[in-house]
């Protein structure tokens, strides 16, 4: 590279100009290339959560009297709690339907397992707003689910839509996608041969999985539970459509503080808890797993 | 060697096919004996993988049968085997320490605690990686993952082992060293092993006897060295080692007189198991090719000398004998005077000549 700019430059004589701007380009070439994301994500990520910061603790007076409301409220740490809760249950749920299917899908490959594949990133593509709709409509009172708890003799039938119920289920379809492709992505590096080995060495197919093929799906497992589990801490359109009312998760009750009670300084507290409960989580990964293989 | 005649691993006409049409495996029937190191030799696709997979219980065979020490093997599970196997990419455990890899089969086999640290220690000393103990693999060089993996699959003393290229991923030194050390492993635990590989001086270094693989059938079993002198097919003659080819006629059996087209006739014993007329051709090494003239017993011919090819410690000689070319491979200092253009007197044993069917 270098021997061929200095043989180039006696070369191109008098344009000196281009030299120099090469120059520039080499040396501040990637903070040039980078600038426009950090520019963007300051503008309108940095600079509001930043303002947002600042109103938790100044809104209405420049105290910290808003968190001390969130804590002595029965209502905001049930909703605190209730929010770990629903987000422990969707990822747990989650992992029990996403791996066996990943772990085929990246054990076979036969039209089956390209075909799941497909769909699962198929149901990635399409707005999970459209999907929480139809959610609306297959759990509503006039819904299949209904109708077929009436046919079993369920009568009246139990209410599904609006109940905490309901936004698990929309919740685990709509953050289903997200543990199947982190799964998959582990799973379907690990050497085959390695289960044979562990099967030529004696281990049943239970014991090969459970010593061999687990162990090893478990970056993929935290990968995945991780995604899903913060993305369920700050979800709001699906628990807010599918869910109870009176069982508000914590994106829910901070629209709730802005929209009917213009609290701006008790909602600003509690997006800021969600943010440092993110953050805490993200540094917990870290030093187990290093963030640089969140995305696989 | 400790080696009794009586068989072994018993492979009666065994058949492999994935789509019910054409045969992976086709009709491989074999016997080996207790103690005895077997190759399996072949290009890739011939079938060799699929029958040690067979074996291994990987692979369901669609017909025939596979049995070991007496006890018919094609149904049992292959957890339930009892069989070593080393793969070529090592297939050892990421996630554990050296010790935790060895160890391994034996906590599978509930082995009490003490003995599996005492037979794990013996197994590393035997592959001589008794400081690589608390190491996980990625930490080890490949040629040393391969002993960890032969030591694991030994340590819980297998009835067969069972070797699937387990050098291709080294380079030539290394190579040759580890040739060295699993004959040493193998003479001293005097374990069956079948060993699979495409390499021919491999298979030849290693083995007590030689499959050759072609196309899913097996093509020659024997000693290496007789595989090498007297091989029943042009693959195999090909396959293992170099050959030139003549096209001939039985002239006379009695006298042993093969007329080769556009060469004349020679002498050969051989010509003695063929009829009178039949189209035969000639199989001569290059190696078997020596410059100088011909006594008792053997051919001359002269060799109008089109180029010479130095390697260093041989040379390979290109003439023409009559219209047909001739390779000879010759020791650098055999070939030292030998120049292009020139025509030289080439010889080569008659007992070193070997006669193949025209087509075969």
């Amino acid at each position: 590279m270098n021997t061929a700019r200095e043989i180039a430059r006696p070369a191109d004589g008098g344009s000196g100009k281009a030299a120099t701007a090469g120059r520039l380009l080499e040396r501040y070439g990637t903070p040039l290339l980078i600038a426009p994301a950090v520019l963007f994500i300051c503008l309108v990520f940095m600079v509001p959560l930043g303002r947002m910061a600042w109103l938790s603790v100044s809104d209405p007076t420049l105290s910290f009297d808003n968190y001390a409301a969130l804590f002595s409220s029965r209502l905001y740490v049930r909703s605190l709690l209730r929010t770990f809760g629903i987000s422990l249950v969707v990822t747990l749920t989650c992992i029990v339907l996403a791996y066996p299917l990943a772990y085929y899908a990246a054990t076979r490959s036969n039209w089956w397992s390209r075909g799941l594949l497909v769909v699962a990133a198929l149901s990635f593509w399409i707005s999970f707003i459209v999907r929480t709709y139809a959610w609306l409509v297959i759990l509503g009172n006039k819904g299949p689910v209904v109708g077929m708890l009436q046919t079993l003799g369920f009568e009246p039938a139990p209410r599904v839509l609006f109940t905490t119920t309901a936004s698990v289920i929309g919740l685990v379809h709509i953050l289903l996608p997200y543990m199947i492709l982190a799964l998959y992505s582990v799973l379907v590096k690990i050497d085959g041969n390695l289960d044979k080995a562990a099967l030529s060495l004696g281990a049943t197919p239970v014991r090969s999985f459970r010593h061999v093929t687990f162990p090893l799906s478990l970056p993929g497992l935290v990968n995945g539970s991780v995604l899903v589990f913060v993305i369920c801490l700050g979800f709001y359109v699906t628990p807010t459509l599918l869910g109870s009312p009176r069982d508000l998760m914590v994106a829910g009750l901070i629209a709730t503080e802005v929209q009917e009670l213009m609290a701006w300084g008790l909602a600003s507290a509690l997006a800021m808890l969600l943010v440092a409960t993110t953050l805490t989580l993200m540094l917990i990964y870290d030093r187990l797993v290093g963030l640089d293989r969140l995305w696989g | 060697m400790p080696m009794s005649s009586e068989a072994y691993l018993v492979l009666g006409n065994l058949y492999k096919s994935y789509d019910g049409e054409q045969n992976a495996v086709a009709d491989v029937s074999l016997s080996v004996a207790k103690g005895e190191f077997v190759s399996f030799l072949g290009p890739s696709g011939s079938g060799k993988t699929t029958t040690l997979m067979m074996i291994a219980g990987f692979e369901q065979p669609s017909a025939g049968s596979i049995h070991l020490n007496g006890r018919r093997l094609d149904h049992i599970a292959s957890y339930r085997r009892n069989i070593g196997i080393v793969f070529q990419n090592y297939a050892l455990f990421p996630h554990m320490t050296i010790r935790r890899n060895i160890g391994f089969p034996l906590r599978m086999r509930k082995a009490p605690a003490g003995e599996i640290d005492r037979r794990v220690g013996r197994a590393l000393e035997m592959v001589g990686l008794s400081a690589y103990g608390e190491r996980r693999p990625r930490e080890l060089s490949g040629g040393q993952q391969q002993r960890v993996a032969l030591a694991r699959a030994l340590v819980f003393e297998p009835d067969i082992l069972l070797l699937d290229e387990p050098l291709g991923a080294l380079d030539k030194n290394l190579r040759e060293h580890m040739q060295v050390e699993i004959k040493r492993i193998h003479r001293e635990l005097g374990i069956t092993t079948i060993y699979v590989t495409h390499d021919q001086s491999e298979a030849m270094t290693l083995s007590d006897r030689l499959v050759v693989f072609n196309q899913g059938r097996i093509e020659q079993v024997g000693d290496p060295l007789a595989v090498y002198r007297r091989p029943h097919s042009v693959f195999v003659a090909e396959f293992i080692g170099d050959c030139n080819r003549l096209n001939g006629k039985v002239r006379d059996r009695a006298s042993g007189i093969v007329e080769l087209e556009g060469c004349g006739p020679i002498r050969i014993p051989e010509a003695a198991g063929w009829s009178h007329g039949e189209d035969v051709q000639l199989v001569l090494r290059p190696e078997f090719v020596r410059p100088g003239k011909g006594g008792k017993d053997e051919l001359s011919f002269s060799l109008a000398v089109e180029g010479v090819v130095h390697y260093g410690d041989t040379a390979v000689v290109i003439g023409r004998w009559g219209d047909k070319q001739i390779r000879m491979r010759a020791l650098s200092y055999d070939a030292a005077g030998i120049e292009e253009g020139s025509t030289i007197a080439a010889r080569a044993e008659t007992a070193n000549l070997w006669l193949l069917p025209q087509g075969g």
